[in-house]
C-alpha cells in the first residue's frame, strides 16, 4: 500500500508540532533536535529560494545567456554585479572581509535613498495631513461621519499624536546631580501620551495575542486532522 | 615701688632704666636675657674660624702642607660633588633656618621643667630610612671606635667611654669617615693606619691635676667676669650646682693619659706643653704650638651673634668687648663665637640633659689657667669642675697673627648650609640621629639654589674638600662601617612597600638600575572631540553589556510553573476540544469595521479578469491566520471576478506560501501557474526590491519562480507597470512590510487601490494608513476572515470558522486571566511595594 | 578605503533618490536597485555560508551540542541539495520541507508564545503598576473580550462600539505617533548615511 504525501506530511507536522509544543512541559532535548533541524532546512531553504527566484534570474542565467550568445556589452553590464557579488563572498574571510565594504556601501546608499524617500512621501507627509483632514467636515460627511463624531474623533485622535510625539521627545535638561529632566510642559504632555501609547500597545499586544493564538489553534487542528486521518475518524 | 626692677637672679631692686644687675651685672632686660623654654638664636660661628688658636691653625696649614707634599691618599680629596664641604661651613650648618623652630633637648632640660622632648621628627628620606635600618651596628662600631680613639682624643671627648653616651664630635667625625668612604676608597682610612686608638679607662684618679686646681680656683675670680652674668640669669644655672659638679668631675676624671700628662706639664707650662707628650699624640700635635699666642681682636660680632641664643648673646656681647680690651686668652673661652665651631660638638652627650654641648666643648676646652681662672670664677662649681683638660684648641699663641676674618667674608657662613644636599653622602644622615636636634635639622636644610658660599679667603680657612689629616686622625675607626656603608651604597634603596627604607634587600641585577632620570612621556592621547564622544558612548555600551543585570530570584516558582502549565492546559484543552467537537457553538462576529467594509467594497470593485497584484509577506509560522484571514477575499475574489493574478514576494518563503495558499483554500478555483496565476516569485532587498517593483516590475521580476519569462504570460497581459494592475492586494504579518509596500509604491502606484490582509497583530500599526486613505481596506486576521467568510462568502471556504470556537473560547480565557489575575498580581504588587517601603 | 566607501555609498543614495523626483533619474534607479537586489541575496547568501561555518566550527571543536549543530548542518545540507534539483516550489518541497517541517515548527513554537504571551501580561501588574501598565492591560483585555463572540453573538456595546471605538480612535493617535516617529527616525537616519556621518559598512 502506498503511503501518500499528505500522510508523510501529516506525520512530520505532527512529529514536529509535538516535539515544539513539549517546550511547554520544559526544554529537552527533542525540542532542541527539532528547532536545530528547522533551522538548518529553513536556511537550506532560503538559501535555495535566493538561488533560484534571485540569484539565478539576475545573475547566473544572463551570464549563461552572455556566455551564450557573446553579446559584450551585456557582459560589460553584468560585470559591475559579478563583481559586486564576488566582493561581497570576500565577507566569509575575515582577512579580507574590507573588500565587501564597497559592497555594503552601495547597499547602505540605495537603502537610505529609498529609507528617505519612502518615509517622507509615504508616511510622513500622508499621515500629518491624515491628522489634518480628521476635522474636514465635508470628508466626514462624505464618509457618513457626523461632525461631532468627527470633531471628538479627531480631537482624540489629535492629542494622541502630539502627547505621542511628545512622549518619544527625549530632549532634557541635567539636573545638578546628574539626572535628566524633560521640560515641564513636554512632561506632562508626554504623561498624556503615555496613555494613548499603552492603549496602542494594548491594542497591539492584543492582536499578538490573537495572531499566536490563531497559530496554535491551526497546529491543535492539524494534530487532530491527523490523528483523525490516521485513525480513519471522521 | 612699682619702678624698681628685680634682678631675677640675685633679687635685688635695681633702679629704673637699669639694664643690668647693679649687683650681679645680670641683664635686666627681657631682651637681654635669656628665657625659659625659649629657643636658643642660631650661633654662627663660621666666620670665627680666622680666629683659631694659632697652634691650630698651623696645625692644619701643616695638614695642608702634607695632604699637598703626600701623594695623593685615596681618602682625602673629597668627590667633586662634596667641593663645598668645608669643614667650618659644616659646622656652620647650625644656622639653618629652620633648625631653630625646635627646641633642643638640652635646652628644654635647662628650664628643668621640661621632660626630654621626643626628637623631632626626621625627614622621611630615603637616607634617613637607611641611615636607620641599617646603622644600628654601625652605631656600636662607632663606639668601639670610640674605645680606640687615642688618650687625647678621649680627653677631648670625656664621656666617649659611656656606650651610651654617644657624643657629637665623635658621630661629626664619623661622619667625615663617611664621607671619605662614601666618596674615596675606604682602604685609606687614617684609623687603620695603626693609630693609638685605644680604649681608655676613665676614672675620677685620671683627673688632671690642673683641672683639679682649676675647679679650685674657680670660685675666686668670678665677679671679675660678666660674662658669666648671662649663665646666671637662666633657671637651670640657679640650680643647684652640686650635682652638676660632680658629673663634671666625671667628665674630668675619664681625662686620657695624655692630658694628665699635659696637665702635669700645664702646671709648670699651661698650655704650650700640654702636647709635648707625643707617644700617643698624632703627629701634627707633636708639634710643638707656641703657648703664647694671642687671639687677635674679636672681630664685629654682630653676625655671630645674630645666631647665637640670647642668652648667650649677652655673653657673647660681653666677651667681645672684653675681648678687646682684655687680653685674648680669655677669647677661646669667653666666646663660643671664637671657638671653632667644629669642636663644640666634643661635649659629652651624657650631659646633655643638664648642659648644653656646646657649652660642655666649651668647657672641656677651656684651657688656660689664666684666663679661665678669672673666669671661672663666673662659672658654676659644676661648671668649673668640668674643666676640661689642657686641650689644643686653647691655645692662642698664634691667634694674634690671624687675619681677622672680614665681615662679608663671613657672611655666606650664615647662609650657607654646614653640608649641602648634594654634598652629604648616602650615609651622612647617620650621623644626624646622634646629633641633637637643632643641629640636625640644620643640617637637613638643603642648599638654597639662590645662594653661592663665598669660599674663604683667609689663608687660614680650611680649603674646601680638604680634610685635614689630623681631622682625619681624629675619626673614629669606622673600617668595618665603612665597607657595610661602601656596601650598602651600591645596593638599591627599597622605598616601597614593608621594605621600604632598607638598602641592599632585594638583589637587584647590575646594569638595572637606571643611570639618569627616565624620560617622560606624555600619557595623553591625542584625540578629537568627535572621538572622545564616541569613546564615551562605547563606554557606555560596554558598561550596559557589561552590567549585571540583576535577575530577581523568583520567589514562588514553584507557582508560576504551576500557572504556565495551568495555562498552558486550558489553551490546548480548549483547542483540542473545539477542533474535536467540531461543532460550531459561538457565533461568528457581528460588528463590521469599516476597514472591513471598505475592503469588500473594494474587492467587489475590481473588474472581471482584471490582473491583480497579491504581495505575499508573511513568516510560515503565520500561515494558519493569514490564510484563513486571506482566503475569503481572495476565493469571494475569484469566485465572482476570477482576476489574474500576479503573486510576488517580499520575503524569502513568500512565494511558496503563495503556491501553498493556491493548492490549499484556493485549490477548488484550479487556478494554473502561467495561465491564470503568475508567481514572480521572491524580490530581495526588501524596500529595495520593492522599489524597484513598483519602478519596474517586468525589469525587476523578469521570470516566475519556474524560470518562465511571465511579463508576455497570459496573468501579465498588458500589465507593464504597476499602475496597470487593477488592485494591489498586500498579505502581511508585519507592519514593516506594509510599510514598505505603502511607502514605495505610493508615488507609482497611481489610483489603484490597496488592500491588505494583515494579522491581528499588525493591524493596528495599518490603521492609520487606512484612516489616511492610503490603504483602502483592511481584513484583519482571524477576526476579520471570519467576518468577510460568514458576512461576504457565504462561509466559504469554512478555515476562519473552524478555528473560531477555539479562538474565541481562547480570547475569554485571556481576558479573564488577564483581568482576574491581573487585578491579583496588582494587590500583590502593591503590598510587596509597599511591603519594601517599610522595610527601608 | 573609506573615502571610496563613502562615495560610493553618497553617490548611489544620491542617484537613487533622484530617482524618485525626476524620471529621467528612474533609469540609474532601477539599474542601481536591481543590482542592489543582486546584491541582497548574495548577502543573505554569505549569511547562510557563514552559519554553515560556525556550526562546523562547532561540529569539528566537538564543542558542547555540537550534536544538534552537526543535525543543523545535516538538515540544510539535504535542504539545500533537493531544493536546487527540485526547486522550492517542487510538491515534495512544499510537502516534505514546507508543511513537514518549516511552518509546523514555526507555528508551534508561535503557539508556545500564547502561553508565554498570557503569562507575561498576568504578572506584568505586579513588576509595574503605573499608569501605562494598567492602561495596557485594561485595554487588552477590552479588545479580547471585544473580539469574541458568545453563543448568540458579540459581546453587547463592548464588542461593537467600545472595541472598534478604543482599536480605530484611541489607539489610533498613539499608533500614528508612533508611525510618524519612526518615520522621523528613518528620515534621520537615511539622511546620516547619505551625508556620510554614518557609515555602517565600516570605515570609522
Amino acid at each position: 500500500m502506498p503511503v501518500s504525501l499528505d500522510l508523510i506530511t501529516g506525520a512530520l507536522s505532527f512529529l514536529f508540532t509535538i516535539l515544539i509544543l513539549s517546550y511547554l512541559i520544559g526544554d529537552n532535548p527533542l525540542f532542541k533536535i527539532a528547532v536545530y533541524l528547522f533551522v538548518g532546512v529553513a536556511s537550506g531553504y532560503v538559501a535555495v529560494v535566493i538561488f533560484w527566484q534571485a540569484l539565478y534570474p539576475k545573475l547566473f542565467l544572463p551570464l549563461w545567456q552572455v556566455a551564450l550568445t557573446a553579446d559584450i556589452n551585456r557582459g560589460l553590464f553584468l560585470l559591475a554585479p559579478l563583481l559586486g557579488s564576488l566582493l561581497l563572498l570576500f565577507k566569509l574571510f575575515p582577512g579580507s572581509s574590507g573588500a565587501a565594504r564597497i559592497v555594503m556601501a552601495f547597499l547602505v546608499g540605495a537603502g537610505a535613498a529609498v529609507t528617505i524617500a519612502g518615509a517622507l512621501s509615504g508616511t510622513l507627509i500622508p499621515q500629518v495631513n491624515a491628522t489634518i483632514n480628521f476635522f474636514d467636515m465635508r470628508s466626514a460627511a462624505a464618509r457618513n461621519i457626523s461632525a461631532f463624531e468627527a470633531l471628538g474623533n479627531g480631537a482624540i485622535l489629535l492629542l494622541g499624536l502630539v502627547t505621542s510625539l511628545a512622549y518619544f521627545h527625549f530632549g532634557a535638561r541635567q539636573r545638578p546631580d546628574g539626572s535628566a529632566k524633560r521640560f515641564g510642559l513636554i512632561e506632562w504632555i508626554a504623561w498624556l501620551g503615555r496613555i494613548f501609547i499603552g492603549i496602542t500597545l494594548g491594542v497591539i499586544f492584543a492582536g499578538v495575542y490573537a495572531a499566536a493564538l490563531t497559530a496554535l489553534i491551526e497546529r491543535i487542528s492539524s494534530l487532530v486532522n491527523f490523528i483523525r486521518v490516521l485513525f480513519g475518524i471522521p | 615701688m612699682t619702678d624698681m626692677i628685680t634682678c631675677p637672679l640675685c633679687g635685688i631692686e635695681n633702679p629704673p632704666g637699669q639694664k643690668i644687675c647693679i649687683r650681679c651685672q645680670t641683664p635686666l632686660s627681657m631682651d637681654a636675657s635669656f628665657q625659659p623654654g625659649q629657643a636658643p638664636n642660631r650661633k654662627d660661628t663660621g666666620e670665627l674660624e680666622p680666629l683659631l688658636p694659632q697652634w691650630l691653625r698651623e696645625a692644619r696649614e701643616i695638614a695642608r702642607e702634607s695632604e699637598t707634599n703626600k701623594p695623593p691618599e685615596p681618602h682625602t680629596p673629597l668627590s667633586p660633588s662634596a667641593s663645598n664641604m668645608d669643614l667650618l661651613a659644616g659646622l656652620q650648618s647650625q644656622s639653618g633656618d629652620e633648625a631653630e623652630e625646635e627646641i633642643p633637648d638640652w635646652l628644654a632640660s635647662i628650664t628643668g621643667t621640661a621632660a626630654p622632648k621626643p626628637k623631632p621628627e626626621e625627614t622621611e628620606t630615603g637616607e634617613v630610612r637607611w641611615v636607620e635600618a641599617g646603622k644600628r651596628a654601625d652605631f656600636q662600631q662607632t663606639e668601639t671606635g670610640n674605645d680606640e680613639m687615642p688618650p687625647w682624643l678621649a680627653g677631648i671627648q670625656p664621656a666617649s667611654a659611656g656606650a651610651e653616651d654617644k657624643d657629637e664630635l665623635s658621630d661629626w667625625f664619623r661622619k667625615s669617615g663617611e664621607e671619605a668612604v662614601t666618596f674615596e676608597t675606604p682602604s685609606s682610612q687614617p684609623s687603620a693606619d695603626g693609630s693609638p686608638f685605644s680604649p681608655l679607662a676613665s676614672s675620677p684618679d685620671d683627673t688632671p691635676d690642673w683641672l683639679k686646681q682649676m675647679s679650685a680656683d674657680a670660685g675666686e675670680k668670678q665677679p671679675e667676669q660678666p660674662v658669666a652674668a648671662p649663665f646666671e640669669s637662666s633657671d637651670w644655672f640657679s640650680q643647684p650646682s652640686e650635682p652638676r659638679s660632680s658629673q663634671s668631675l666625671d667628665f674630668s676624671s675619664e681625662t686620657p693619659d695624655w692630658l694628665k700628662q699635659i696637665q702635669t706639664d700645664a702646671n709648670a707650662a699651661p698650655s704650650s706643653q700640654a702636647i709635648g707628650s707625643e707617644r700617643e699624640i698624632p703627629g701634627w700635635l707633636g708639634q710643638e704650638v707656641p703657648a703664647d699666642s694671642n687671639i687677635p681682636a674679636q672681630p664685629p660680632a654682630s653676625e655671630p651673634l645674630s645666631e647665637t641664643p640670647d642668652w648667650l648673646a649677652g655673653l657673647v656681647a660681653e666677651s667681645a668687648s672684653v675681648a678687646e680690651a682684655a687680653p685674648a686668652e680669655s677669647e677661646a673661652l669667653v666666646s663660643e663665637d671664637e671657638v671653632p665651631s667644629w669642636l663644640k660638638p666634643e661635649s659629652d652627650k651624657s650631659s646633655n640633659n643638664v648642659t648644653p654641648s656646646w657649652l660642655q666643648s666649651e668647657s672641656n676646652t677651656a684651657e688656660q689657667p689664666q684666663a679661665s681662672g678669672e673666669l671661672f670664677n663666673d662659672l658654676p662649681d659644676w661648671l668649673k669642675s668640668a674643666a676640661p683638660p689642657p686641650s689644643p684648641l686653647d691655645k692662642p699663641e698664634k691667634a694674634a697673627e690671624m687675619p681677622p676674618a672680614e665681615p662679608a667674608k663671613a657672611m655666606p657662613f650664615e647662609t650657607v648650609p654646614a653640608f649641602a644636599e648634594g654634598d652629604l653622602p648616602a650615609g651622612g644622615n647617620a650621623f644626624l640621629t646622634e646629633m641633637p636636634d637643632w643641629l640636625s635639622n640644620a643640617i637637613e636644610t638643603p642648599l638654597s639654589a639662590g645662594i653661592v658660599p663665598e669660599p674663604i679667603t683667609s689663608s687660614d680657612a680650611l680649603a674646601p674638600n680638604v680634610l685635614p689629616s689630623w681631622v682625619e686622625a681624629m675619626r673614629p675607626s669606622d673600617q668595618g662601617m665603612a665597607n657595610i656603608l661602601a656596601t650598602a651604597n651600591d645596593q638599591p634603596l627599597e622605598s616601597q612597600g614593608a621594605l621600604a627604607g632598607l638598602q641592599g634587600v632585594l638583589p637587584a641585577g647590575v646594569g638595572f638600575t637606571p643611570t639618569s632620570k627616565p624620560k617622560a612621556y606624555s600619557i595623553k592621547i591625542n584625540t578629537s572631540e568627535e572621538q572622545l564622544k564616541h569613546a564615551a558612548i562605547l563606554e557606555q555600551i560596554l558598561a550596559a553589556e557589561t552590567a549585571p543585570v540583576t535577575i530577581s530570584s523568583e520567589k514562588s516558582l514553584g507557582a508560576s510553573r504551576i500557572l504556565r502549565w495551568a495555562l498552558a492546559f486550558i489553551l490546548l484543552a480548549v483547542a483540542f476540544g473545539t477542533a474535536f467537537i467540531r461543532s460550531p457553538f459561538f457565533s461568528t462576529p457581528v460588528a463590521i469595521p469599516n476597514e472591513l467594509n471598505y475592503a469588500v467594497a473594494v474587492a467587489q470593485a475590481i473588474p472581471a479578469d482584471a490582473p491583480v497584484l497579491v504581495a505575499v509577506d508573511y513568516e510560515p509560522s503565520r500561515a494558519g491566520e493569514m490564510e484563513a484571514a486571506a482566503a475569503p477575499l481572495l476565493d469571494n475574489l475569484l469566485l465572482i471576478k476570477h482576476p489574474r493574478l500576479t503573486f510576488v514576494a517580499s520575503n524569502e518563503a513568500g512565494s511558496i506560501l503563495a503556491e501553498r495558499l493556491i493548492a490549499g483554500p484556493l485549490a477548488v478555483h484550479n487556478y494554473q501557474s502561467g495561465v491564470t496565476y503568475l508567481n514572480l516569485g521572491y524580490l530581495p532587498g526588501g524596500q529595495l526590491g520593492i522599489r524597484a517593483f513598483a519602478q519596474n516590475p517586468s525589469a525587476t521580476a523578469p521570470l516566475d519562480i519556474n524560470g518562465q519569462t511571465g511579463w508576455a504570460s497570459a496573468p501579465l497581459q498588458g500589465v507593464t507597470s504597476l499602475s496597470e494592475f487593477a488592485a494591489i492586494l498586500l498579505i502581511t504579518d508585519t507592519a514593516n512590510a506594509a510599510r514598505a509596500w505603502i511607502e514605495q509604491t505610493q508615488s507609482v502606484r497611481g489610483g489603484i487601490p490597496i488592500l491588505v490582509v494583515s494579522s491581528a497583530q499588525s493591524t493596528p500599526m495599518i490603521q492609520p494608513y487606512y484612516e489616511s486613505g492610503q490603504v483602502n481596506g483592511i481584513v484583519s486576521g482571524l477576526y476579520g476572515g471570519a467576518l468577510y467568510e460568514q458576512r461576504f462568502n457565504n462561509g466559504r471556504p469554512g478555515t476562519a470558522r473552524a478555528y473560531w470556537d477555539a479562538y474565541s473560547v481562547g480570547m475569554l480565557a485571556a481576558a479573564v486571566f488577564l483581568l482576574g489575575g491581573g487585578l491579583i498580581n496588582l494587590g500583590l504588587g502593591l503590598r510587596d511595594r509597599s511591603a519594601g517601603k517599610a522595610g527601608k | 578605503m573609506r573615502i571610496l566607501t563613502t562615495t560610493i555609498a553618497i553617490a548611489v543614495g544620491l542617484l537613487v533618490l533622484l530617482g524618485y523626483f525626476f524620471p529621467q533619474a528612474s533609469v540609474f534607479q532601477l539599474i542601481l536597485l536591481d543590482w542592489a537586489i543582486l546584491f541582497s541575496g548574495v548577502a543573505a547568501w554569505v549569511g547562510i555560508f557563514n552559519l554553515v561555518m560556525v556550526h562546523a566550527d562547532k561540529v569539528r571543536r566537538n564543542a558542547k551540542d555540537s550534536v544538534y549543530s552537526a543535525i543543523l548542518i545535516l538538515g540544510l545540507l539535504v535542504t539545500f541539495t533537493f531544493g536546487l534539483i527540485l526547486k522550492p516550489q517542487h510538491p515534495y518541497m512544499q510537502a516534505f520541507i514546507l508543511n513537514g517541517i518549516i511552518i509546523p515548527v514555526e507555528a508551534a513554537l508561535l503557539g508556545v508564545l500564547t502561553v508565554t504571551l498570557l503569562y507575561a501580561a498576568i504578572r506584568l501588574l505586579r513588576r509595574r503598576s503605573d499608569v501605562m501598565a494598567i492602561v495596557f492591560i485594561f485595554t487588552a483585555a477590552i479588545i479580547f473580550l471585544g473580539s469574541v463572540t458568545l453563543p448568540l453573538g458579540d459581546i453587547p456595546i463592548l464588542g461593537t462600539l467600545i472595541r472598534p471605538w478604543v482599536s480605530q480612535i484611541w489607539a489610533l493617535g498613539g499608533a500614528r505617533g508612533i508611525l510618524i516617529g519612526v518615520a522621523l527616525g528613518a528620515l534621520t537616519t537615511g539622511l546620516r548615511a547619505l551625508f556620510g556621518v554614518d557609515r555602517p559598512y565600516g570605515g570609522a
